[in-house]
Protein backbone atom coordinates (compact mmCIF):
# COMPACT_ATOMS: atom_id res chain seq x y z
CA UNK A 1 0.00 0.00 0.00
CA UNK A 2 2.68 1.89 0.44
CA UNK A 3 4.73 1.80 -2.30
CA UNK A 4 2.22 1.99 -3.92
CA UNK A 5 1.35 5.57 -2.47
CA UNK A 6 5.25 6.57 -3.09
CA UNK A 7 4.96 5.35 -6.67
CA UNK A 8 2.22 7.60 -7.18
CA UNK A 9 2.83 10.48 -4.57
CA UNK A 10 3.78 12.74 -7.57
CA UNK A 11 0.11 11.82 -9.11
CA UNK A 12 -1.54 12.68 -6.08
CA UNK A 13 0.50 15.68 -5.68
CA UNK A 14 -0.79 17.12 -9.38
CA UNK A 15 -4.03 15.98 -8.82
CA UNK A 16 -4.15 18.50 -5.61
CA UNK A 17 -2.69 20.76 -7.60
CA UNK A 18 -5.40 20.96 -10.20
CA UNK A 19 -8.04 20.52 -7.79
CA UNK A 20 -7.00 22.95 -4.78
CA UNK A 21 -6.32 25.67 -7.74
CA UNK A 22 -9.39 26.52 -8.40
CA UNK A 23 -10.98 25.96 -4.70
CA UNK A 24 -11.94 29.52 -3.62
CA UNK A 25 -10.78 30.87 0.25
CA UNK A 26 -13.65 32.53 1.46
CA UNK A 27 -12.22 34.50 4.11
CA UNK A 28 -9.63 36.19 2.14
CA UNK A 29 -12.00 36.26 -1.28
CA UNK A 30 -9.47 34.63 -3.41
CA UNK A 31 -8.26 31.26 -5.60
CA UNK A 32 -4.92 30.22 -4.97
CA UNK A 33 -4.65 29.48 -8.98
CA UNK A 34 -5.51 32.67 -9.46
CA UNK A 35 -1.54 34.10 -8.10
CA UNK A 36 0.56 31.13 -8.68
CA UNK A 37 0.35 28.50 -11.05
CA UNK A 38 1.24 25.20 -8.45
CA UNK A 39 0.69 22.94 -11.60
CA UNK A 40 3.43 23.81 -13.48
CA UNK A 41 5.58 24.43 -11.00
CA UNK A 42 5.23 20.61 -9.95
CA UNK A 43 5.20 19.49 -13.22
CA UNK A 44 8.91 20.80 -13.53
CA UNK A 45 10.17 19.92 -10.18
CA UNK A 46 8.62 16.56 -9.93
CA UNK A 47 10.26 15.86 -13.94
CA UNK A 48 13.90 17.05 -12.18
CA UNK A 49 13.98 14.88 -9.46
CA UNK A 50 13.22 11.72 -11.37
CA UNK A 51 12.99 10.99 -14.94
CA UNK A 52 10.26 8.37 -13.74
CA UNK A 53 7.86 11.08 -12.77
CA UNK A 54 5.33 12.01 -15.61
CA UNK A 55 7.34 9.54 -18.13
CA UNK A 56 4.64 8.34 -19.60
CA UNK A 57 2.21 11.83 -20.24
CA UNK A 58 -1.43 10.02 -20.45
CA UNK A 59 -1.85 11.03 -16.59
CA UNK A 60 -0.72 15.05 -17.52
CA UNK A 61 -3.47 15.07 -20.44
CA UNK A 62 -5.54 13.55 -18.55
CA UNK A 63 -5.31 15.99 -15.99
CA UNK A 64 -4.94 19.33 -18.38
CA UNK A 65 -8.77 18.15 -19.71
CA UNK A 66 -9.80 18.12 -15.80
CA UNK A 67 -8.29 21.97 -15.63
CA UNK A 68 -9.65 22.97 -18.73
CA UNK A 69 -13.29 22.14 -17.73
CA UNK A 70 -12.66 23.56 -14.19
CA UNK A 71 -11.41 27.04 -15.42
CA UNK A 72 -13.54 27.40 -18.11
CA UNK A 73 -11.06 27.05 -20.95
CA UNK A 74 -10.63 25.32 -24.89
CA UNK A 75 -10.16 22.10 -24.46
CA UNK A 76 -5.91 21.62 -25.08
CA UNK A 77 -4.94 24.82 -23.51
CA UNK A 78 -3.62 23.67 -20.29
CA UNK A 79 -1.85 20.82 -22.18
CA UNK A 80 0.20 22.39 -24.62
CA UNK A 81 0.97 25.07 -21.29
CA UNK A 82 2.03 21.03 -19.33
CA UNK A 83 4.06 19.83 -22.64
CA UNK A 84 6.15 22.83 -22.65
CA UNK A 85 7.07 22.80 -19.25
CA UNK A 86 7.43 18.99 -19.17
CA UNK A 87 9.56 19.09 -22.61
CA UNK A 88 11.84 21.55 -20.81
CA UNK A 89 12.06 19.71 -17.74
CA UNK A 90 13.32 16.55 -19.80
CA UNK A 91 15.66 18.52 -21.62
CA UNK A 92 16.83 19.64 -18.01
CA UNK A 93 17.24 16.43 -16.65
CA UNK A 94 19.06 15.18 -19.17
CA UNK A 95 21.74 17.65 -19.03
CA UNK A 96 22.12 17.79 -15.40
CA UNK A 97 24.65 16.48 -13.63
CA UNK A 98 23.88 17.82 -10.02
CA UNK A 99 21.01 19.45 -9.25
CA UNK A 100 22.40 23.61 -8.93
CA UNK A 101 19.20 25.44 -7.83
CA UNK A 102 20.03 28.51 -9.34
CA UNK A 103 20.38 27.33 -12.93
CA UNK A 104 17.07 25.03 -12.07
CA UNK A 105 15.24 28.11 -11.57
CA UNK A 106 16.70 30.16 -14.57
CA UNK A 107 15.05 27.02 -16.76
CA UNK A 108 12.02 27.22 -14.83
CA UNK A 109 11.43 31.04 -15.24
CA UNK A 110 12.74 30.28 -19.32
CA UNK A 111 10.31 27.26 -19.80
CA UNK A 112 7.20 29.51 -17.89
CA UNK A 113 7.65 32.72 -20.13
CA UNK A 114 7.59 30.15 -23.25
CA UNK A 115 4.51 28.87 -21.71
CA UNK A 116 2.74 32.04 -21.34
CA UNK A 117 3.45 33.09 -24.53
CA UNK A 118 1.41 30.16 -25.86
CA UNK A 119 -0.70 30.69 -23.57
CA UNK A 120 -1.23 34.49 -24.88
CA UNK A 121 -1.63 32.91 -28.25
CA UNK A 122 -3.97 30.18 -27.71
CA UNK A 123 -6.26 32.98 -25.68
CA UNK A 124 -5.70 35.32 -28.95
CA UNK A 125 -6.86 32.50 -31.20
CA UNK A 126 -9.52 31.58 -28.91
CA UNK A 127 -11.27 35.63 -28.75
CA UNK A 128 -10.43 35.18 -24.74
CA UNK A 129 -9.65 38.62 -23.06
CA UNK A 130 -7.14 38.57 -20.66
CA UNK A 131 -5.70 41.18 -17.94
CA UNK A 132 -1.92 41.39 -18.70
CA UNK A 133 -1.69 42.65 -14.84
CA UNK A 134 -3.38 39.53 -13.63
CA UNK A 135 -1.38 37.62 -15.72
CA UNK A 136 2.19 39.10 -15.02
CA UNK A 137 1.61 38.76 -11.20
CA UNK A 138 0.54 35.20 -11.51
CA UNK A 139 3.95 34.97 -13.75
CA UNK A 140 6.19 36.50 -11.07
CA UNK A 141 4.90 34.86 -7.83
CA UNK A 142 4.80 31.68 -9.65
CA UNK A 143 8.38 32.47 -10.26
CA UNK A 144 8.76 33.51 -6.65
CA UNK A 145 7.15 30.35 -5.23
CA UNK A 146 9.57 28.01 -7.00
CA UNK A 147 12.12 28.50 -4.35
CA UNK A 148 9.82 27.42 -1.39
CA UNK A 149 8.02 24.35 -3.71
CA UNK A 150 12.09 23.77 -4.57
CA UNK A 151 12.51 23.06 -0.74
CA UNK A 152 9.26 21.52 0.44
CA UNK A 153 9.29 19.24 -2.71
CA UNK A 154 12.65 18.52 -2.63
CA UNK A 155 12.81 16.93 0.70
CA UNK A 156 9.45 15.21 0.48
CA UNK A 157 10.61 13.43 -2.94
CA UNK A 158 14.36 12.45 -1.27
CA UNK A 159 12.95 11.43 2.23
CA UNK A 160 11.70 8.83 -0.08
CA UNK A 161 13.39 8.03 -2.61
CA UNK B 1 15.83 19.92 -28.42
CA UNK B 2 18.71 17.27 -27.46
CA UNK B 3 17.60 14.11 -25.39
CA UNK B 4 20.96 11.93 -24.11
CA UNK B 5 19.14 8.37 -23.72
CA UNK B 6 17.15 6.63 -25.89
CA UNK B 7 14.17 6.65 -22.92
CA UNK B 8 14.24 10.50 -23.41
CA UNK B 9 14.03 9.98 -27.21
CA UNK B 10 10.82 8.38 -26.23
CA UNK B 11 9.74 10.67 -24.20
CA UNK B 12 10.52 13.22 -27.02
CA UNK B 13 8.50 11.17 -29.47
CA UNK B 14 5.29 11.17 -26.92
CA UNK B 15 5.93 14.97 -26.37
CA UNK B 16 5.59 15.85 -29.67
CA UNK B 17 2.19 13.30 -30.55
CA UNK B 18 0.69 14.88 -27.77
CA UNK B 19 1.10 18.44 -29.00
CA UNK B 20 -0.09 17.77 -32.33
CA UNK B 21 -3.25 15.77 -30.82
CA UNK B 22 -4.38 18.68 -28.67
CA UNK B 23 -3.30 21.49 -30.54
CA UNK B 24 -5.97 19.52 -33.59
CA UNK B 25 -8.59 19.41 -29.86
CA UNK B 26 -7.83 23.06 -29.43
CA UNK B 27 -8.89 24.29 -33.42
CA UNK B 28 -11.50 21.81 -32.93
CA UNK B 29 -13.25 22.79 -30.06
CA UNK B 30 -12.76 26.46 -31.35
CA UNK B 31 -14.19 25.62 -34.24
CA UNK B 32 -17.24 24.62 -32.38
CA UNK B 33 -17.79 21.45 -34.00
CA UNK B 34 -21.60 20.02 -33.08
CA UNK B 35 -19.73 16.34 -31.88
CA UNK B 36 -17.38 18.61 -29.82
CA UNK B 37 -19.89 20.34 -28.44
CA UNK B 38 -22.02 16.96 -27.51
CA UNK B 39 -18.34 15.19 -26.18
CA UNK B 40 -17.58 18.45 -24.06
CA UNK B 41 -21.04 19.14 -22.69
CA UNK B 42 -20.67 15.42 -21.69
CA UNK B 43 -17.07 15.78 -20.20
CA UNK B 44 -17.94 18.44 -18.25
CA UNK B 45 -20.73 17.07 -16.56
CA UNK B 46 -19.02 14.26 -15.29
CA UNK B 47 -15.41 16.35 -14.41
CA UNK B 48 -17.77 18.90 -12.77
CA UNK B 49 -19.93 16.56 -10.78
CA UNK B 50 -17.08 14.50 -9.57
CA UNK B 51 -14.84 17.41 -9.01
CA UNK B 52 -17.43 18.61 -6.67
CA UNK B 53 -16.88 15.46 -4.56
CA UNK B 54 -12.96 15.47 -4.46
CA UNK B 55 -13.30 19.20 -3.78
CA UNK B 56 -15.20 18.76 -0.62
CA UNK B 57 -12.22 19.09 1.83
CA UNK B 58 -10.40 21.49 -0.22
CA UNK B 59 -13.88 23.67 0.25
CA UNK B 60 -13.81 22.51 4.29
CA UNK B 61 -10.37 23.87 4.77
CA UNK B 62 -11.00 27.19 2.28
CA UNK B 63 -13.72 27.70 4.96
CA UNK B 64 -12.35 26.77 7.85
CA UNK B 65 -10.96 30.08 8.81
CA UNK B 66 -14.20 31.85 8.74
CA UNK B 67 -16.14 28.95 10.72
CA UNK B 68 -12.83 29.21 13.96
CA UNK B 69 -14.00 33.49 13.62
CA UNK B 70 -17.48 32.50 13.94
CA UNK B 71 -16.50 30.56 17.02
CA UNK B 72 -16.01 33.46 18.80
CA UNK B 73 -18.63 35.59 17.72
CA UNK B 74 -20.98 36.83 20.29
CA UNK B 75 -24.17 34.32 20.24
CA UNK B 76 -27.04 35.72 19.41
CA UNK B 77 -29.60 35.95 22.15
CA UNK B 78 -33.50 35.75 22.06
CA UNK B 79 -33.86 39.34 22.13
CA UNK B 80 -31.86 40.51 18.95
CA UNK B 81 -34.38 36.91 17.62
CA UNK B 82 -37.39 38.84 18.70
CA UNK B 83 -35.96 42.09 17.01
CA UNK B 84 -34.98 40.36 13.65
CA UNK B 85 -38.39 38.96 13.53
CA UNK B 86 -40.03 42.46 14.29
CA UNK B 87 -37.71 43.58 11.17
CA UNK B 88 -38.78 40.69 9.05
CA UNK B 89 -42.07 41.85 9.60
CA UNK B 90 -41.90 45.26 8.82
CA UNK B 91 -39.93 44.30 5.82
CA UNK B 92 -42.88 42.44 4.60
CA UNK B 93 -45.37 44.83 5.13
CA UNK B 94 -43.38 47.56 3.32
CA UNK B 95 -43.03 45.12 0.68
CA UNK B 96 -46.70 44.63 0.25
CA UNK B 97 -47.36 47.91 0.42
CA UNK B 98 -44.80 48.68 -2.51
CA UNK B 99 -46.19 46.16 -4.59
CA UNK B 100 -49.84 47.70 -4.59
CA UNK B 101 -48.19 51.37 -5.11
CA UNK B 102 -46.17 49.95 -7.85
CA UNK B 103 -48.84 48.09 -9.58
CA UNK B 104 -50.89 51.22 -9.51
CA UNK B 105 -48.23 53.41 -10.98
CA UNK B 106 -47.80 51.11 -13.80
CA UNK B 107 -51.05 51.29 -14.43
CA UNK B 108 -51.05 54.78 -14.51
CA UNK B 109 -48.43 55.32 -17.14
CA UNK B 110 -49.46 52.34 -18.90
CA UNK B 111 -46.03 50.60 -18.51
CA UNK B 112 -46.02 46.68 -20.17
CA UNK B 113 -45.35 44.55 -17.34
CA UNK B 114 -42.32 42.08 -17.99
CA UNK B 115 -42.66 38.57 -16.55
CA UNK B 116 -39.80 36.30 -16.49
CA UNK B 117 -40.29 32.27 -15.72
CA UNK B 118 -36.98 31.68 -13.59
CA UNK B 119 -35.58 28.75 -11.99
CA UNK B 120 -33.50 28.40 -9.06
CA UNK B 121 -29.92 27.16 -9.24
CA UNK B 122 -27.50 25.74 -7.38
CA UNK B 123 -23.81 27.67 -7.60
CA UNK B 124 -21.81 24.27 -7.26
CA UNK B 125 -18.33 25.68 -8.23
CA UNK B 126 -16.97 29.42 -8.32
CA UNK B 127 -14.17 30.28 -10.23
CA UNK B 128 -12.10 32.91 -9.93
CA UNK B 129 -8.90 32.79 -11.68
CA UNK B 130 -6.59 34.94 -14.31
CA UNK B 131 -9.07 34.34 -17.31
CA UNK B 132 -12.70 34.52 -15.81
CA UNK B 133 -14.73 34.86 -12.79
CA UNK B 134 -17.13 32.03 -13.05
CA UNK B 135 -19.80 29.74 -11.67
CA UNK B 136 -20.60 26.41 -12.30
CA UNK B 137 -24.83 26.02 -11.78
CA UNK B 138 -26.36 22.80 -11.40
CA UNK B 139 -28.84 22.83 -13.66
CA UNK B 140 -28.05 22.49 -17.33
CA UNK B 141 -30.06 21.72 -21.31
CA UNK B 142 -31.97 18.87 -19.45
CA UNK B 143 -33.97 21.43 -17.67
CA UNK B 144 -34.34 24.11 -20.15
CA UNK B 145 -31.35 26.44 -19.51
CA UNK B 146 -30.23 28.12 -22.58
CA UNK B 147 -26.86 30.27 -23.76
CA UNK B 148 -27.44 33.67 -22.52
CA UNK B 149 -29.63 33.44 -20.01
CA UNK B 150 -29.59 35.72 -16.97
CA UNK B 151 -28.39 35.23 -13.81
CA UNK B 152 -30.35 37.22 -10.88
CA UNK B 153 -30.52 36.93 -7.04
CA UNK B 154 -32.77 38.91 -5.24
CA UNK B 155 -33.75 40.47 -8.63
CA UNK B 156 -30.60 41.65 -9.37
CA UNK B 157 -28.44 41.05 -11.81
CA UNK B 158 -25.23 38.61 -11.64
CA UNK B 159 -24.24 37.41 -14.84
CA UNK B 160 -25.19 35.47 -17.52
CA UNK B 161 -25.18 31.60 -18.95
CA UNK B 162 -22.28 31.25 -21.39
CA UNK B 163 -22.06 27.46 -21.79
CA UNK B 164 -24.69 24.75 -21.16
CA UNK B 165 -24.11 20.81 -20.62
CA UNK B 166 -26.46 18.15 -20.09
CA UNK B 167 -26.97 18.75 -16.13
CA UNK B 168 -24.88 21.68 -15.50
CA UNK B 169 -23.82 25.02 -16.96
CA UNK B 170 -21.20 27.89 -16.80
CA UNK B 171 -22.22 31.28 -15.74
CA UNK B 172 -20.11 34.56 -16.55
CA UNK B 173 -20.04 36.72 -13.19
CA UNK B 174 -20.36 40.74 -14.33
CA UNK B 175 -16.86 41.12 -12.46
CA UNK B 176 -15.37 39.06 -15.24
CA UNK B 177 -13.13 40.26 -17.99
CA UNK B 178 -15.21 38.51 -20.52
CA UNK B 179 -18.49 39.53 -19.11
CA UNK B 180 -20.34 42.27 -21.56
CA UNK B 181 -23.64 43.67 -20.89
CA UNK B 182 -25.87 46.40 -22.49
CA UNK B 183 -26.84 48.78 -19.73
CA UNK B 184 -29.23 51.98 -19.53
CA UNK B 185 -27.51 54.86 -16.78
CA UNK B 186 -30.08 57.05 -14.92
CA UNK B 187 -32.85 59.31 -15.77
CA UNK B 188 -31.54 60.22 -18.83
CA UNK B 189 -31.20 56.71 -20.12
CA UNK B 190 -27.89 56.77 -21.55
CA UNK B 191 -26.42 53.59 -23.20
CA UNK B 192 -23.64 52.29 -22.31
CA UNK B 193 -21.92 48.78 -22.28
CA UNK B 194 -20.75 47.31 -18.50
CA UNK B 195 -17.56 45.38 -18.64
CA UNK B 196 -15.74 43.48 -15.84
CA UNK B 197 -12.90 44.77 -15.46
CA UNK B 198 -10.20 42.46 -12.27
CA UNK B 199 -7.94 45.40 -11.59
CA UNK B 200 -10.43 48.30 -10.97
CA UNK B 201 -11.41 49.02 -7.88
CA UNK B 202 -15.14 47.79 -8.52
CA UNK B 203 -14.43 45.38 -10.66
CA UNK B 204 -16.08 46.70 -13.58
CA UNK B 205 -15.97 49.92 -16.10
CA UNK B 206 -18.75 51.49 -18.56
CA UNK B 207 -17.55 51.56 -22.04
CA UNK B 208 -19.62 53.35 -25.22
CA UNK B 209 -21.03 56.26 -23.91
CA UNK B 210 -22.04 58.63 -25.69
CA UNK B 211 -19.68 61.67 -25.68
CA UNK B 212 -21.50 63.97 -24.12
CA UNK B 213 -23.04 63.23 -20.49
CA UNK B 214 -23.19 63.86 -17.16
CA UNK B 215 -23.78 61.64 -14.02
CA UNK B 216 -25.52 62.46 -10.68
CA UNK B 217 -24.60 60.25 -8.10
CA UNK B 218 -26.96 57.44 -7.15
CA UNK B 219 -27.70 57.08 -10.59
CA UNK B 220 -29.11 53.65 -11.07
CA UNK B 221 -27.86 51.32 -13.62
CA UNK B 222 -30.10 48.60 -15.16
CA UNK B 223 -29.85 46.60 -18.18
CA UNK B 224 -31.23 47.59 -21.87
CA UNK B 225 -32.56 44.97 -24.41
CA UNK B 226 -30.43 47.06 -27.15
CA UNK B 227 -28.62 43.32 -28.11
CA UNK B 228 -31.97 41.52 -28.44
CA UNK B 229 -30.10 39.06 -25.61
CA UNK B 230 -30.52 40.44 -22.14
CA UNK B 231 -34.19 41.43 -20.99
CA UNK B 232 -34.61 45.17 -20.03
CA UNK B 233 -35.21 46.74 -16.63
CA UNK B 234 -32.95 44.34 -14.50
CA UNK B 235 -31.06 46.45 -11.60
CA UNK B 236 -27.35 46.18 -11.69
CA UNK B 237 -25.95 48.58 -9.70
CA UNK B 238 -25.20 52.63 -9.13
CA UNK B 239 -23.05 55.47 -10.36
CA UNK B 240 -20.82 56.91 -7.32
CA UNK B 241 -18.19 59.56 -7.23
CA UNK B 242 -15.20 58.79 -5.12
CA UNK B 243 -13.02 61.68 -3.12
CA UNK B 244 -11.37 63.21 -7.00
CA UNK B 245 -15.00 63.60 -8.07
CA UNK B 246 -14.35 60.38 -11.02
CA UNK B 247 -17.12 58.44 -11.16
CA UNK B 248 -17.28 54.80 -11.12
CA UNK B 249 -20.37 51.89 -12.04
CA UNK B 250 -20.85 50.16 -8.34
CA UNK B 251 -22.63 46.74 -8.49
CA UNK B 252 -25.21 45.77 -6.01
CA UNK B 253 -24.28 42.24 -5.92
CA UNK B 254 -22.15 40.49 -3.56
CA UNK B 255 -20.35 38.06 -5.34
CA UNK B 256 -18.46 36.19 -2.53
CA UNK B 257 -22.38 35.23 -0.73
CA UNK B 258 -23.48 33.28 -4.06
CA UNK B 259 -24.67 30.07 -3.17
CA UNK B 260 -28.28 29.94 -5.04
CA UNK B 261 -29.00 32.08 -8.38
CA UNK B 262 -31.89 32.59 -10.15
CA UNK B 263 -31.58 31.93 -13.94
CA UNK B 264 -34.11 33.59 -16.36
CA UNK B 265 -35.47 31.16 -19.09
CA UNK B 266 -36.28 33.57 -22.07
CA UNK B 267 -37.94 32.17 -24.86
CA UNK B 268 -35.35 32.30 -27.73
CA UNK B 269 -35.26 29.86 -30.28
CA UNK B 270 -31.43 30.62 -31.63
CA UNK B 271 -30.17 28.07 -29.26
Amino acid sequence: MNSLISKNLHRILFLFAVIGSSVYIETFKISLGQYVNFQLILIFLLRLISKNNFQSLWFLMIMSIFNDVLNGLLFGTSAILYLVIHSFASFQASIKLRSIFISEWIAFSLSLLVAYIFLFGLDYLANLKFSFSLIGINFILTILVYPVAWIIIGKLFYKNA
Amino acid sequence: MIFASSENVDVRKKIIIYFIVFISLFFFDRANFQFLKLARSGINDIIVYSAVGLKAPFNFLGTVSTKIESLFSKPISQDDVEQYKSEINKLKNEKIANQSRLEYLEKVIGEEKYQFKTQLAKVISYKNNIFSNQIILNKGKNDGVKINDPLVVNNILVGKIIEVNFSSSQGVLLTSINSRVPVVIGQKKYNAILIGDPVAQTKVKLDFLPKIYSFNSGDLIFTSSIDGIMPEKIAVGEIKFDSNNKFHASLYADFSQLKIVSIINLDRKDE
